[in-house]
């Protein structure tokens, strides 16, 4: 089912994917602020470009992605960014909690089974370390940790 | 002589002793965090230091600084983080170390390497600093874009698998460094209308990204850590015995990396995040098995910590002689000697000698205590991460990686920005694009750019305004070394097909 | 047992009461500084924060937020900071004035703050080294009248105060320049010393740090400064420029009157407090709070506008 991919040609499209959307994103501004970006452009479209033709005519093949459980990769992709993004909302607390929590079940089970227990003896590690730094972080060296609709 | 005993009396007091310990184990703390730099920790310290005596301050402040460069190789030898930029190159040899089972060997190195690194650092700012002071100030605008374009060929040895990749890698993170306003011609690009995005990608959140974020999804896929138990034979390495007789078998090694580490010290803004590259390459270069280097090679490691130690009294002699800050800790440095009516120049070895001396003589201890604090402290830490389970392991490291983000710059954005340029590094190393070159280049596009658009600018009355990029000796000697450490690859393989191995090879010259 | 509840809710009655009239500042208050750690701004606040500590009574965090010349912290202050006296930001002049004018996105305004007081000024100064042929303003203008945009002036930063000035210079002697701009003050040092600038228009701590390495031509005060005893201003050579940076700190837009004024009067305090300190070091201590802050910036902002005027123009014919 999995065939190798064509690593050149897929990380010269990447490349001239970037170049895209950074040659749209140059705004509108004066000649000494964007000489070197566009010689950069120029130099990132040139490797893409050689990539590419690299990966047509004498590619590297190569699995992608075939060690270890795709799917765990996805699920704590997932789990981090709702994490970080819940922050805004609801506290740098609350949200480290539930990620950090929400974390460590999810990569628990692919080794033995999530029992309630289990859950709520992670739980109170997680509480305990999440307070751990929230205090250094806090109280230790002044950071203002965003707050959310709750308490920090 | 009067003075010596002065300055010993000075740094006998048990007071001092304390101060210096509880700064060493404090930077530590600080460096192997990855997102809490030694600019931040002195940053917090400064209010404490302004009730302190001058010198107790500074001393303070120059144990903590040494500590936390120091303290950025467990990070990457246990996590394949770099605490600091400055241990980039540790992770490179110090992680698949660990991999092996080689944990506690690679941190005993480390701390050796790196408190004589320390040393040689004071020992160069005691012995040498007014020529080097006279050398820094040799640097213009056109000598920092070459030194640039020299770091970027150290792209070639930084990407094992294909150049090509690693090159499109290089230019990714110099067009990242260009986000934000331009650092000449103070306008807005690629800011997408986002106002936040002035502030640009800070190199250290990038590096958090393209280092922490991949390892994690590594760690999640595996369902378990990647640290192997200790064996028998690495425990009697790490030992500071074991460690002392491996770093000192290898004195060129040691020798060069502490030149080259104090030669990119003294140009100001340079620093140990390119230090420690550097080094690492040459220990490459001269190695007579390259081909070990990415799988636990101890020159590479010992090269990468002893150099970038050394940067921190390295970079103090623009800063005590001259006023210039070389580094980012240095700038709060400076502000606390100038808070205290001390002025850099010759008054300071003269006039306020047995301060200024006490503080340069206090950073050699500050080396020196780092061996039992790291020794022990290398130990704890690896053994919380041995023990811990991967599914809280894991969540841990992301915890400490948002915190470290956010608290870099107070800023929520940036810890988006970590997590989407993580993973995309991520996709672009299973695209065979490893990150050391992205962060290369991010390390530096903005050094580049500075130095081309202000050295055309410095050329505006020229016919041809970009020959003033050619114009000084120095750059002219830049230049020349780049060429070398471009063509080297190829012509040490061309030598070696003429089967006539020189006793030294020729890339020896580019030190 | 019943006392306890008693003893505990009559606690619980004296804290609640405690919050609601509570006289301002109860808790700690967030000084943020939108410069790096190590920069003129930080050293300033972390010197203020002892003393500020001790007349308000609790804790001022000082905290960074660096980025985009200052504008990244500003633009987030003006959106997000609660007008309750909690937050304060360092604010610098003329940053809030050209960078709104002459940026796009630059996400503030200049007006967006309620200025608690501008407590120094740094004036610019015209600097070259101590081994430079020009001896006086006089040399120096006259060479550059002869060899237009020969000259380099370094500076920090683009649209900075050293730029601003740097161009004021070129219109009132009526010369070409070329300004060379720098991150922050830090690199300006090897560059003007290691002879890769002819000089160098920087704030007056540069000089006063560096001593006779370098000599100063002119500083853009109405006045000599204290710390530069022997360095003649712009306006005793007959040219009418006086500028610089100024630093102070501002509450969000909508803070309450008294809460300003307490502000205001700390910092007053505090900055008595650390003259001796800085003004060895070429500042200038100021002391505008209230409409006398407001007056500044208008003041500033009418003395800059033609030179950003002519920017505008001559970046829209390109």
């Amino acid at each position: 089912m999995r065939r190798p991919a064509n690593t050149d040609l897929l990380s010269g499209i990447f490349g001239l994917a970037i170049t895209g959307v950074f040659w749209w994103g140059r705004g509108d501004v004066g000649r000494l602020s964007i000489m070197f970006p566009h010689a950069l452009l120029f130099l990132l479209a040139a490797f893409s470009v050689a990539l590419v033709v690299k990966g047509l005519v004498r590619p590297e093949r190569r699995s992608i992605f075939a060690e270890g459980d795709r799917a765990k990769i996805i699920g704590s992709c997932a789990i981090l960014y709702v994490w970080v993004v819940a922050i805004p909302y609801v506290g740098f607390f609350l949200s480290s909690v539930a990620g950090f929590w929400g974390m460590a079940c999810y990569l628990a089970s692919s080794r033995r089974k999530v029992t309630p227990l289990l859950a709520a003896k992670l739980f109170c590690v997680v509480l305990a370390e999440v307070t751990f730094f929230y205090l250094i972080f806090a109280k230790l060296l002044y950071v203002p940790l965003p707050t959310g609709a709750f308490f920090q | 002589m009067e003075l010596f005993w002065e300055v010993a009396t000075q740094l006998m007091e048990p007071f001092v002793f304390l101060l210096i310990l509880g700064g060493v184990t404090a930077g530590l703390f600080v460096g192997a965090m990855p997102g809490l730099t030694a600019s931040m920790a002195l940053a917090v310290l400064l209010p404490f230091t302004f009730k302190l005596p001058p010198l107790h301050g500074l001393v303070a402040l120059g144990a903590v600084y040494m500590g936390a460069i120091y303290g950025g190789s467990f990070a990457a030898i246990l996590v394949n983080t770099p605490g600091t930029p400055s241990s980039i190159a540790t992770a490179f040899e110090g992680y698949p170390m660990a991999k092996d089972g080689r944990a506690l060997e690679a941190i005993g190195l480390a701390t050796v390497s790196s408190a004589i690194g320390g040393l040689a650092g004071v020992f160069f700012l005691l012995v040498l600093s007014p020529p080097l002071a006279r050398l820094s100030l040799q640097f213009g605008s056109a000598e920092y874009f070459w030194v640039a374009m020299l770091g970027l060929t150290l792209i070639a040895s930084l990407s094992p698998g294909s150049t090509l990749k690693g090159f499109l890698g290089g230019s990714i993170g110099m067009i990242l460094a260009a986000v934000g306003v331009a650092p000449i011609g103070g306008e807005n690009r690629f800011t997408f209308g986002m106002p936040v995005l002035q502030g640009g990608v800070e190199m250290i959140v990038a590096l958090i990204g393209f280092f922490v974020i991949p390892e994690l999804f590594n760690m999640a896929a595996h369902g378990r850590a990647a640290l192997a138990e200790v064996t028998l034979e690495s425990r009697k390495r790490g030992t500071f015995l074991g460690a002392i007789r491996t770093v000192f078998s290898m004195p060129g090694n040691l020798v060069r990396s502490c030149i080259i580490g104090e030669i990119v010290a003294i140009i100001p803004g340079a620093g140990g995040s390119i230090a420690n590259l550097v080094a690492y390459n040459e220990a490459k270069r001269a190695s007579k098995h390259p081909e070990r280097f990415g799988k636990g090679a101890v020159e590479g490691l010992v090269a990468s910590e002893s150099s970038n130690n050394v940067t921190v009294a390295g970079s103090m002699v623009p800063l005590l002689t001259l006023g210039i800050p070389g580094a980012p800790p240095d700038a709060v440095i400076l502000g606390v000697m100038l808070m205290h009516g001390l002025r850099p120049g010759l008054d300071l070895f003269t006039v306020s000698g047995s301060l200024t001396y006490g503080f340069i003589i206090s950073m050699g201890l500050a080396a020196l205590y780092m061996i039992p604090v790291g020794l022990l402290g290398g130990r704890l830490i690896y053994r919380v991460i041995v023990k811990t389970p991967h599914y809280l392991l894991v969540p841990s490291i992301a915890l400490v990686t948002i915190l470290g983000t956010y608290a870099l710059r107070n800023s929520l954005s940036d810890v988006v920005i970590m997590l989407l340029l993580g993973t995309s590094g991520f996709l672009l190393k299973e695209l065979g694009v490893d990150s050391a070159p992205i962060v290369l280049g991010l390390i530096l596009g903005s050094i580049a750019e500075m130095g081309f658009v202000q050295t055309l600018l410095r050329g505006t009355a020229l016919e041809h305004p970009w020959m003033m990029l050619f114009q000084n000796r120095l750059s002219q000697i830049i230049i020349v070394l780049m060429v070398l450490s471009f063509a080297s690859p190829y012509l040490s393989s061309g030598v070696r097909r003429l089967k006539k191995p020189l006793d030294k090879p020729p890339e020896e010259a580019s030190e | 047992m019943k006392r306890a509840v008693l003893l505990a809710l009559s606690t619980l009655l004296i804290v609640t009461a405690g919050i609601a009239f509570a006289e301002y500042p109860d808790r700690p208050i967030t000084y943020i500084i939108s410069f790096n750690p190590g920069g003129e701004s930080d050293i300033t606040a972390r010197l203020q924060e002892p003393f500020l500590e001790e007349i308000l009574g609790v804790a001022v965090n000082v905290n960074h937020k660096p980025g985009g010349g200052g504008a990244v912290a500003w633009s987030e202050f003006q959106r997000t900071a609660k007008p309750d006296g909690y937050t304060v930001i360092g604010t610098n002049i003329p940053h809030i004035i050209g960078q709104p004018m002459l940026r796009k996105d630059s996400g503030y305004e200049t007006d967006g703050f309620d200025l608690i007081m501008w407590f120094h000024f740094t004036p610019n100064a015209l600097i070259v080294r101590a081994d430079s042929p020009f001896k006086t303003l006089k040399d120096f203008i006259e060479y550059a009248k002869a060899h237009p945009k020969v000259v380099t002036v370094g500076g920090s930063g683009t649209y900075s105060a050293n730029h601003l000035e740097t161009l004021r210079l070129e219109r009132e002697a009526g010369i070409k320049l070329t300004y060379i701009p720098h991150t922050g003050t830090g690199p300006l040092a090897p560059a003007i010393l290691g002879g890769h600038l002819t000089s160098l228009m920087n704030y007056s701590m540069l000089p006063a740090q560096l001593g006779d390495k370098v000599r100063v031509l002119a500083v853009a005060s109405e006045e000599r400064v204290e710390a530069l005893p022997d360095a003649p201003t712009f306006k005793e050579q007959g040219y009418d420029i006086v500028g610089g940076a100024f630093r102070g700190v501002a509450a969000p837009k909508g803070t309450p009157k008294e809460i300003i004024a307490k502000l205001a009067d700390a910092f007053t305090k505090t900055n008595k407090k650390i003259a001796e300190k800085q003004l060895p070091l070429g500042f200038v201590m100021t002391y505008a709070t209230g409409d006398d802050a407001k007056a500044l910036v208008d003041k500033m902002r009418r003395n800059y506008s033609d030179v950003i005027v002519d920017i505008i123009k001559e970046r829209e014919k390109k």
